[in-house]
């Protein structure tokens, strides 16, 4: 798989999610895995290897993938009721349906009060909430996101994976998250996908299926997982 | 905010009253017949102004106008389109830098040979200045707009004309109006220039009017000119501002 140059970001990375299963891809940065959130998202083409999504080659603008990045993508110019309720205008949906989808995923996040606030005038954690709001408007069934609490204090980060948690519980919608926090892939992925320094090669699959639970973080299983993916990490770094 | 307002209002009030001061003290010191003080001006413009001073004054505020706005929408477009397509700016981007640097008011002669000494000449000349400080900027502006804002608008669907509308037009005007913000002064300068040696007489413009006080010596009349100058700058820059404040409020949060 390239990335617009002729250096290959991924090789040889093959693996398979369920329907309604989550997944955390960990791995050093440079490691392409913003470049495999890309090509699932359908937004930029592979070049080798075959993509699928329920069975269909993947395809750009499919309706029911969400893409969440990093610094949310919000649009500054735009309140946080008109960013949320941007997905359906860009569908060509009315604004009436639009407002009323975008009413209901905020007021099920809790930021239903800032609906008039500016971005900027949003804390970090708002502003996250509304972009997965953004991305509920059209009823997905696929979150694709690229280390989307990384820029988040502790608590706040803790409080939305806990969100996270509930509505992937919730909806059970298919998850992949591409993270570089150990504790977050261990708290949010049925599967851990770790990958190598670039090109990104899966190094190793943890299951982690124990997952699910808001105390999961307070078990002592959740520190084994934590330290057997840290050790898998830096064993894949000093190999290098 | 009106307590605000009121602050605002009394911080310009005593710029004012520090720049006439500063030219009455200037006149007083100089002492010459060819430098009047602020009342004996604002007088004149109140004459002039009644006699006509008031034609010439829409003059010139109608060609800053119309150049600003025929430059501004071609300058936008071109520019935004620009910096997203590469393939299109590496045939412009050299086009752009060989003709960016050339003082276009040496074209003078040659507009006004080709266009006549008319409205036409000058709104076309000013406009061509502007247009390009319009194009990099909008070019520039357009180039920097965050990647990530245009990928996750692309995965709601967007099709190529909704990222120009959702996404660059809204990022990139407030560097467009900044842009013409700076062109006004621009403007105003080669409209003086162009109105001083190009004019037909009549309602030529406050240049003309300038032009033909000084030839007159009639120095007051003149000052009420450079009034009438300050005075459409002035007014423009504030449109120019509140233009900025209604279409890009989430600037000034």
């Amino acid at each position: 798989m390239n990335k617009n140059t002729q250096v290959p970001a991924l090789k040889d990375v093959s693996f398979n999610l369920e329907k309604g299963h989550t997944c955390a891809i960990i791995g050093p940065s440079g490691c392409g895995k913003s470049t495999l959130l890309y090509v699932l998202a359908g937004m930029l083409k592979h070049t080798g290897g075959e993509v699928t999504i329920n069975g269909e080659p993947v395809r750009p603008k499919r309706r029911e993938t969400a893409l969440i990045l990093q610094d949310y993508g919000l649009l500054p110019w735009r309140t946080a009721l008109q960013n949320v309720s941007l997905g359906l205008e860009i569908r060509g949906f009315s604004r009436k349906e639009g407002l009323a989808a975008a009413e209901e995923c905020m007021k099920e996040l809790g930021i239903w009060e800032v609906r008039g606030h500016y971005p900027a005038q949003l804390s970090g954690g708002q502003r996250q909430r509304v972009a997965i709001a953004r991305s509920l408007t059209l009823k997905p069934d696929l979150f694709l996101m690229d280390e989307p609490f990384s820029s988040l204090d502790a608590l706040t980060r803790e409080g939305l994976q806990n969100t996270l948690l509930e509505f992937w519980k919730k909806k059970k919608s298919t998850m992949v998250l591409v993270t570089h926090s150990i504790e977050e892939a261990v708290f949010l992925g049925q599967k851990i996908l770790i990958f190598s320094a670039g090109p990104g090669r899966i190094l190793h699959t943890v299951e982690n299926g124990e997952m699910g639970d808001e105390n999961y973080r307070n078990k002592p299983l959740f520190y084994d997982r934590c330290s057997r993916v840290r050790e898998i990490i830096e064993r894949g770094v000093v190999q290098r | 905010m009106k307590k605000k307002a009121a602050q605002l209002a009394a911080d310009y009030a005593g710029a004012v009253v520090f720049l006439l001061a500063l030219w009455e003290v200037a006149s007083l010191c100089l002492n010459k017949p060819y430098f009047p003080g602020p009342l004996e001006s604002f007088l004149a413009f109140g004459r002039e102004f009644a006699k006509g001073l008031w034609a010439h004054l829409l003059v010139s505020t109608a060609r800053v106008v119309a150049s600003l706005a025929a430059a501004l929408v071609p300058a936008a477009v071109l520019g935004m389109i620009l910096g997203r397509v590469e393939r299109l700016d590496r045939y412009a981007a050299p086009l752009i830098y060989l003709t960016y640097p050339i003082p276009k008011i040496i074209f003078l002669p040659l507009v006004i040979t080709l266009l006549g000494l008319g409205d036409i000449s000058k709104i076309f000349l000013i406009s061509v200045i502007v247009f390009f400080q319009i194009l990099v900027t909008a070019r520039d502006a357009s180039r920097q707009v965050n990647r990530s804002m245009v990928d996750s608008v692309l995965s709601l669907g967007a099709s190529e004309f909704q990222i120009y509308l959702h996404v660059i037009y809204p990022a990139c005007l407030p560097k467009i109006l900044t842009a013409l913000r700076i062109s006004l002064g621009t403007a105003i300068a080669v409209l003086f220039f162009s109105e001083t040696i190009a004019s037909r007489g009549g309602f030529g413009g406050i240049g003309y009017h300038l032009m033909e006080a000084w030839a007159r010596l009639e120095w007051d009349v003149m000052f009420a000119g450079i009034i009438a100058m300050g005075f459409m700058g002035f007014t423009l820059y504030l449109f120019l501002e509140w233009l900025e404040r209604r279409f890009c409020p989430w600037e000034f949060m």
